[in-house]
């Protein structure tokens, strides 16, 4: 009998298993919050990557990290002699949104777990472990005003904080209703907060006094954009919408095919915008609204990350890994010659493509570089992808024609 | 291809979130309400086949007595059996098949919707089949102060009462739904029964360990899923409330109405089983297992030399 109900029981539990194996694994889940953060730093312009647990320098000429020197310009080594390399990593810390320079040597960043954290960029290091407490999560990037005295810390799951960045005493706080998960930006001392609330406010940069606040009737996950004194935001609820300095909506919003998470480009009087079903928009911002001069669905995959705008392309990246080069005047495919004659200028790089795409200006960078070539092939600007497969997080492709540079994987 | 059954079900919960004055628990809790609903033929079929089963238990156990030699004879026997009671063998697996995606695409709907964070909100676009449902996300996802994204034991110390309202509510589940144990026969343990037993056990144990380590929206699911199916047998008359109380139903009744005459060997050997007092029942135990071994022993070579005599 004993036996017997053993048996039933190993049973029960090799079912209760794979129950537990069936309910997980009919749920797609991801590792983490977010998607890497990409900035360019110094006169190098090195791209630091911050992601997960870690924030590591790679240089835009090689694809490689860049070395960990000392203030002679040595190579720094680890115990075992082996050169090290600019990077920092935090067990238990989670990095989605760019550190921020205080001095020379120190920068703030933000880990998800409710910490700041001060890393010292000569050596790589993270002054102290624990950080300071924060009173919420942080997903996107710190700022400071313009004279560098506050801090403003924009918290994903509700307020958006200031601190004296000497002190790091709180100043003010504004509560939105649901967080903050766009950029916010500063212009003339005005904070320009959007919130996933459905919400912009503008708030007086020095005491957080609102100046106005606007119902957009959907989520804002993109940061806005401020152009010739008007601001710029798409919300979830597929529209892209005009304010003026005053708060008030000019025109009627550019309406979208879908849930636009990206921030909008304003070039030469043109805004170029893409969406979650994979559209592409260029449209002219008039006093009565917007008048699309051209759209196309360059992809089925849904495009989140920001597009390029070059003096010719508009260059975007889907989530199915692909990256498109279109035309700026009239949107249509980049056309280039392939095995088998013409065909649309379109790169794989095998993984979801979600943060916003880079540009490095490799001319003016090659004459500061040591490792410069002379090649004037090599000298090409650059388009960094990032995807969100640590496996290959960085692709470099040359801007104007696509041609792969390299890859880097961590 | 499992987005077919998920995306309606996440555009169903956004839908009740708007009509219900954008309330998460509440949509919740009326979509599952109304999903188990609609499960319910599935459900009855499902009881009805398992109850048929149990009751020409006795009489398919003799068939295999009395051809456990036999494959070929057995399975015809057998098919036999179940095409005179008008049972589908398959009856009992089917409906659970059928509703085990709808389930699990449900709990799926609800994480989705539910999106706390970039990765999860942006893995919800594309998902609302119906226009104008857009300007509700994110969902409100706070509840009495309670994350409903986050496992019980990131929020406030109170949400550890759910996993243990999930477990409460699965135990009385298993405990009310429990089908009868069939009678103990040739003083051999019922496997069946011994896993019920298991099963009343293990499965609130591995729900609230899915409640404590999954979000608080989920176990809020699980409890209204719970409570509707108790509801649901009780409308049946088959939730045994008697058992709360340490009172077991009488064991299945029908079984000698249906089992005839081969059958009265089995029911008497039921009775004799049933009359023997509680605390005396280990000793057959102990008796089967000095019994059953020398059996054993004793019947494998039979059973080989019977087998390659079929052979030649």
């Amino acid at each position: 009998m004993r036996k017997s109900t053993f048996s039933a029981r190993i049973r029960i539990l090799l079912f209760a298993v794979l129950g537990v194996l069936i309910f997980t694994g009919c749920v797609s889940g991801r590792n983490g919050v977010s998607w890497a953060d990409l900035e360019l730093v110094g006169d190098n312009q090195n791209i630091l990557v911050s992601f997960r647990d870690y924030m590591i320098l790679i240089d835009p000429i090689t694809g490689q990290p860049v070395p960990l020197v000392d203030s002679e310009g040595t190579v720094r080594v680890d115990a075992d002699g082996n050169p090290r390399k600019w990077e920092v990593q935090n067990d238990g810390s989670e990095f989605y949104s760019s550190p921020i320079f205080v001095d020379d040597d120190l920068m703030l960043v933000a880990d998800y777990n409710e910490r700041l954290l001060t890393v010292n960029f000569a050596s790589a290091r993270i002054e102290d472990p624990t950080g300071v407490e924060i009173p919420g999560h942080v997903i996107v990037d710190l700022i400071t005003n313009e004279e560098g005295t506050i801090l403003y810390l924009p918290l994903s799951d509700r307020d958006l904080v200031a601190y004296d960045i000497d002190t790091m005493t709180e100043l003010w706080r504004w509560e939105t209703e649901r967080g903050i998960w766009a950029d916010i930006i500063v212009v003339d001392d005005v904070l320009y907060v959007a919130s996933i609330d459905h919400h912009v406010y503008s708030l007086d940069a020095i005491t957080g006094t609102l100046n106005w606040q606007l119902d957009l009737e959907g989520a804002v996950a993109a940061a806005p954009v401020w152009s010739e004194d008007r601001l710029y935001i798409g919300t979830l609820d597929r529209k892209i919408f005009m304010i003026s300095v005053d708060g008030e909506f000019i025109g009627e919003p550019l309406e979208m095919e879908d849930w636009v998470w990206s921030t909008p480009v304003l070039q030469d009087g043109l805004l170029y915008a893409t969406d979650l079903s994979g559209h592409v928009y260029a449209a002219e911002p008039t006093d009565d609204g917007f008048n699309l001069i051209w759209k196309i669905k360059a992809s089925d995959d849904g495009i989140r990350a920001s597009p390029i705008v070059t003096d010719d392309h508009v260059i975007v990246g889907d989530r199915g890994g692909h990256v498109f080069w279109f035309n700026r005047d009239d949107g249509q495919p980049v056309m280039v010659e392939g095995e088998e004659g013409l065909e649309p200028l379109e790169r794989e790089v095998g993984s979801e493509i979600l943060s916003d795409m880079l540009v490095i200006r490799r001319q003016s960078q090659e004459e500061t570089s040591e490792t410069s070539t002379g090649n004037s092939e090599e000298r090409s600007d650059l388009l960094i992808v990032s995807t969100v497969n640590n496996g290959r997080l960085l692709v470099a492709f040359t801007l104007n024609d696509g041609i792969r540079r390299w890859d880097f994987g961590r | 291809m499992f987005d077919l059954i998920v995306n309606p079900f996440i555009t169903l919960l956004a839908v009740l979130y708007q009509v219900l004055g954008n309330n998460t628990v509440l949509a919740i809790a009326v979509l599952t309400v109304a999903i188990r609903l609609l499960t319910s033929p599935l459900m009855i079929q499902q009881q009805r086949s398992t109850k048929a089963m149990q009751e020409i238990q006795p009489k398919l156990k003799q068939i295999q007595e009395k051809y456990k030699n036999d494959r070929e004879k057995l399975s015809q026997e057998q098919m036999a059996l179940y095409r005179e009671h008008g049972i589908n063998p398959l009856g009992g697996c089917l409906p659970l098949i059928v509703q085990l995606p709808i389930l699990l695409a449900l709990y799926q709907a609800i994480i989705l919707a539910l999106a706390a964070t970039p990765f999860q909100l942006i893995d919800l676009s594309g998902r609302l089949l119906v226009p104008g449902l857009d300007n509700l996300v994110p969902l409100n996802n706070i509840w009495l102060n309670m994350d409903l994204t986050l496992p019980p034991t990131t929020n406030p110390t109170y949400a550890l009462a759910l996993p243990v309202f999930v477990m409460i509510t699965t135990w009385l589940q298993s405990k009310l739904t429990m089908p009868a144990p069939a009678p103990v026969e040739d003083g051999k343990p019922n496997q069946a029964a011994a896993m019920t037993r298991s099963m009343t056990t293990i499965m609130p144990l591995m729900f609230g360990f899915f409640s404590l380590s999954f979000s608080v929206g989920l176990s809020i699911y699980f409890v209204v899923s719970n409570l509707v199916g108790i509801l649901q047998y009780s409308l049946m008359g088959r939730a045994e409330w008697g058992r709360l109380f340490g009172r077991e139903p009488q064991e299945t009744g029908a079984t000698p109405t249906i089992v005839t005459g081969q059958a009265t060997k089995v029911e008497a050997k039921g009775n004799q089983v049933k009359e023997i007092p509680s605390s005396t029942k280990p000793s057959p135990s102990k008796q089967e297992k000095n019994d059953d071994q020398p059996v054993k022993r004793k019947a494998k070579p039979k059973a080989r030399s019977r087998s390659s005599g079929n052979a030649k």
